[in-house]
């Protein structure tokens, strides 16, 4: 078994991480790619079909879909990765918490019920409604409803490998209950928690793009995936490019992302890491 | 021992191959087996893990995994080649000419169903057409043959309300539902209490007196062959090493490897009395309840330390040997202050330990260290071995030079090479990972050492090997020692003196040899008696 401790990537997982890493790219290249002035309007070449000219097509002000796209992808993925990260970071918290020390565990885990109660958009509608739609106000609306799935699940995980030996054997080396949970407890939830992080990214982009769809995401300024989406709504029928470029790239990012995600957890499972030992 | 006239064998295995999927440790799982069993007797296959023997056992129903794949050879039951079989033809032989019982009987039963209902399945599957009032009349007959009370009853219980030996009875009568000529038993007794195992193989025995079919038990322990086989496979890396009638491989093993084997099983040797000395740890009239409240709200308590008292003396192994329940793992636990006891105390130098939290907590686990019985999950698998060996240490203010030091002095000391200290946990078998749980305790510099069934889950070579490295380690560091084991043949090769526990309380304490040979209390003796192979 011994040869056997570098595991070659499944193929989902290469395809997903392909994928996303051009969208990362696209986006750090985006003003090398679309030049000075992506968005200029030019109210004469409105709702240009898709051609060699303006690859995507254009919009009612006639400004490129293209170029709009391209910059979109850099807010779209900078939320999805900032709520990632802020979620797994708070939730981790909470749920190692909850699940080692028992005796707050039935107060957080109300506190998580109540925060699962609120719909996630509701709560992220009226949180833009109060302070405004800015990176910050957005991420914090929509890591909120984040929070409390990662905990569970942490805590899920906390409470089965408390219950290992090899964790009552570091209590009885006389080690504090904090460094037990950091040392022998937080290293089992790296795996499940990275896989839920790859999905927690792609719904956030998704919710993103819902709430620049309903108009209260990003001011319209701001190429979004979802505020081109929203502009082209009315036009669509007309010029359905214009919903079809926003629209792919946030569906390949999320199914990307999600692919990801699944070769993700099939290569971190530890059983199936040793599914080839012979028994008898 | 069964003597039946000789008919044709139920089962003959001959130059049975399996193959091992590429980069496996061996090419071959099982190599050229030939086995034979006849009607009326039992035979055993007996071998350490990963001698190939349950997969030879495997092969017979087509139940192999599917990495492995046969690679020549012939298994005949009752003269029909069932290599040949068809799906369709393999759940026909199924249940109905061979039948399988399980090591593990917690888990061999649908634990949603009604045991009665279970054993009337069988025959719905092979008997479709037998009238239902037969097969009830059928299925109280068998409950009645396996031994258990009131089987017009037993038929309505759910599995959770039987014990393991219960439980098991019930696997043994599904086995026999439909009157097979061959039952196969893969480790039927390990999971159970001694004095279970010893009625569970009584059974057998006086089951082929009233079946015809025969038994192909396999086991490691050499203790179950003589008490049951009449005729022995020794297996050994998928070959086997030698076979024949039970009486002339015990008296007289030709292979090496069986009487390596046979040598391995712990002897009856005792150690002589200790000069007295003061104690390190006494125990005052220990309580501890576990309560449970029932769907219906009901309260019930049970006792699984009932007024507990004792003394560990410097320098002494103390073994505290009982049956599952009996409150001896709790008790392990209490040392090392994981569980709280409602009453009493456990003084260590004088001071009670077990009200202490904090620092204080901390410091006295350093002081007292425990081993655990199952080495594959007492390792943090992300940890390399050096970690796991200074962790302690170094949180209790060890330098780093001096606890790298000890802990390669360690390594050596349990019989491990120093480029261990690099590895992690999987890239060790179960034995030498217990070294290495015996070293982490020992990194502590440790007063007492709680150890936990440390063998249990070991094959007896190894045992053998743990056993005599903790005589070794005990001669040159002078620790005291709790053990705590329910194989008394163990606990007699190690301890000074022995503490028997049934239900939370000492029925009976004293040296080693005189609670042996001359116990007192009748429970004690019952253990005694029930060890297979007999004192």
């Amino acid at each position: 078994m011994a040869g056997a401790r570098v595991r070659r990537p499944n193929a989902p997982m290469v395809v997903g991480g392909l994928v996303m890493l051009g969208l990362v790219a696209v986006s750090l290249l985006a003003w090398q790619i679309t030049g000075d002035r992506p968005f200029r309007l030019a109210p004469r070449e409105r709702f240009t079909p898709p051609g060699a000219e303006h690859w995507f097509g254009t919009d009612a002000l006639g400004r490129d879909l293209f170029n709009m796209v391209i910059h979109g992808s850099r807010v779209s993925l900078l939320v999805g990765a900032l709520v990632a990260v802020a979620s797994a970071v708070i939730g981790t918290a909470f749920g190692l918490i909850s699940g080692y020390v028992r005796a707050l565990d039935p107060i957080l885990m109300r506190i998580a019920d109540g925060m699962m109660a609120i719909p996630g958009i509701l709560f992220a509608i009226a949180l833009v409604a109060l302070f405004g739609a800015s990176l910050t106000s957005l991420v914090i609306a929509i890591a909120f409803s984040d929070i409390p799935p990662v905990a569970r699940l942490i805590r899920a995980v906390v409470l089965g490998t408390r219950e290992e030996t090899f964790v009552r054997a570091a209590e009885g080396l006389g080690l504090p209950a904090w460094k037990v949970m950091l040392r022998h407890v937080l290293p089992s939830c790296v795996a499940p928690l990275v896989v839920q992080m790859t999905f927690i990214f792609a719904a956030a982009i998704l919710t993103e793009a819902i709430l620049g769809f309903l108009g209260v995401g990003f001011p319209p300024t701001t190429p979004t995936w979802g505020n081109v989406l929203a502009e082209g709504r009315g036009a669509f029928q007309l010029a359905p490019w214009t919903i079809l470029a926003p629209g792919l790239f946030l569906a390949t990012a999320v199914i990307a992302v999600n692919l990801f995600g699944d070769g993700l957890r099939d290569w971190l499972d530890p059983h199936q890491r040793r599914l080839t030992g012979a028994r008898a | 021992m069964t003597g039946t006239p000789d008919t044709g064998p139920v089962l003959s295995i001959d130059a049975l191959s399996l193959a091992l999927p590429p980069g496996a440790d061996r090419p071959l799982a099982v190599d050229g087996a030939s086995i034979e069993v006849r009607a009326g007797q039992i035979t055993c296959i007996v071998g350490e893990s990963g001698s190939g023997k349950s997969l030879t056992a495997a092969a017979i129903m087509d139940l192999l995994p599917e990495a492995v794949r046969p690679a020549g050879g012939a298994i005949r039951v009752g003269g029909q080649d069932v290599t040949a079989l068809d799906p369709a033809g393999m759940r026909a032989l199924r249940g109905n000419r061979v039948a399988m019982v399980f090591q593990e009987p917690m888990t061999a039963l649908d634990p949603s169903m009604r045991i009665g209902d279970q054993i009337r399945e069988v025959f719905a599957i092979h008997r479709p057409r037998m009238p239902r009032a037969e097969v009830d009349a059928r299925v109280t007959g068998l409950l009645a043959d396996v031994g258990l009370p009131r089987p017009d009853r037993m038929r309505l219980a759910w599995p959770h309300q039987l014990s393991g030996g219960q439980r098991q009875r019930v696997v043994i009568a599904m086995a026999l539902a439909l009157d097979p000529m061959l039952v196969i038993a893969d480790e039927p007794t390990t999971a159970l209490d001694v004095t279970t195992q010893a009625q569970i193989l009584a059974l057998f025995r006086d089951l082929l007196a009233r079946h015809s079919g025969g038994i192909l038990l396999i086991t490691h322990d050499f203790g179950v062959v003589a008490e049951v086989a009449d005729h022995v496979v020794v297996m050994k890396d998928g070959r086997v090493v030698e076979s024949g009638p039970a009486a002339d491989i015990l008296k007289a093993p030709s292979h090496p490897y069986t009487r390596a084997l046979i040598d391995a099983v712990p002897a009856w040797r005792f150690r002589p009395p200790r000069p007295e000395a003061p104690p390190v740890i006494e125990i005052r009239d220990l309580h501890l309840a576990y309560r449970t409240v029932d769907f219906m709200g009901r309260r019930s308590e049970v006792k699984a330390l009932d007024g507990v008292s004792l003394d560990l003396a410097r320098g002494e192994t103390l073994g505290i040997v009982g049956e599952s329940g009996s409150g001896k793992s709790t008790l392990a636990r209490t040392l090392m202050a994981f569980e709280r006891p409602q009453a009493g105390q456990v003084l260590m130098n004088g001071t009670d330990v077990t009200r202490q939290r904090g620092a204080a907590l901390r410091a006295h686990r350093r002081r007292v260290q425990m081993i655990f019985q199952d080495p594959y999950r007492s390792m943090n698998p992300r940890q390399r071995i050096g970690d796991l060996l200074t962790e302690g240490p170094l949180h209790h203010g060890t330098p780093r030079a001096e606890a790298a030091a000890k802990a390669r002095e360690l390594m050596r000391a349990v019989g491990l090479g120093e480029d261990a200290l690099a590895r992690f946990p999987h890239e060790f078998s179960g034995g030498q990972r217990q070294r290495i749980c015996i070293a982490r305790a020992l990194a502590m510099a440790p007063d007492v050492i709680v150890a936990d069934e440390v063998v249990s889950a070991l094959d007896v070579s190894v045992q053998r090997q743990v056993l005599e490295l903790f005589e070794q380690l005990r001669a040159e560091l002078g620790f005291s020692m709790i053990f705590v084991t329910h194989d008394l043949r163990v606990a007699a090769n190690i301890c000074d003196r022995i503490a028997v526990m049934q239900s939370g309380r000492i029925v009976e304490i004293g040296p080693a040899e005189q609670i042996m040979r001359h116990g007192t209390a009748d429970y004690t003796r019952r253990l005694v008696a029930s060890i297979p192979g007999g004192p």
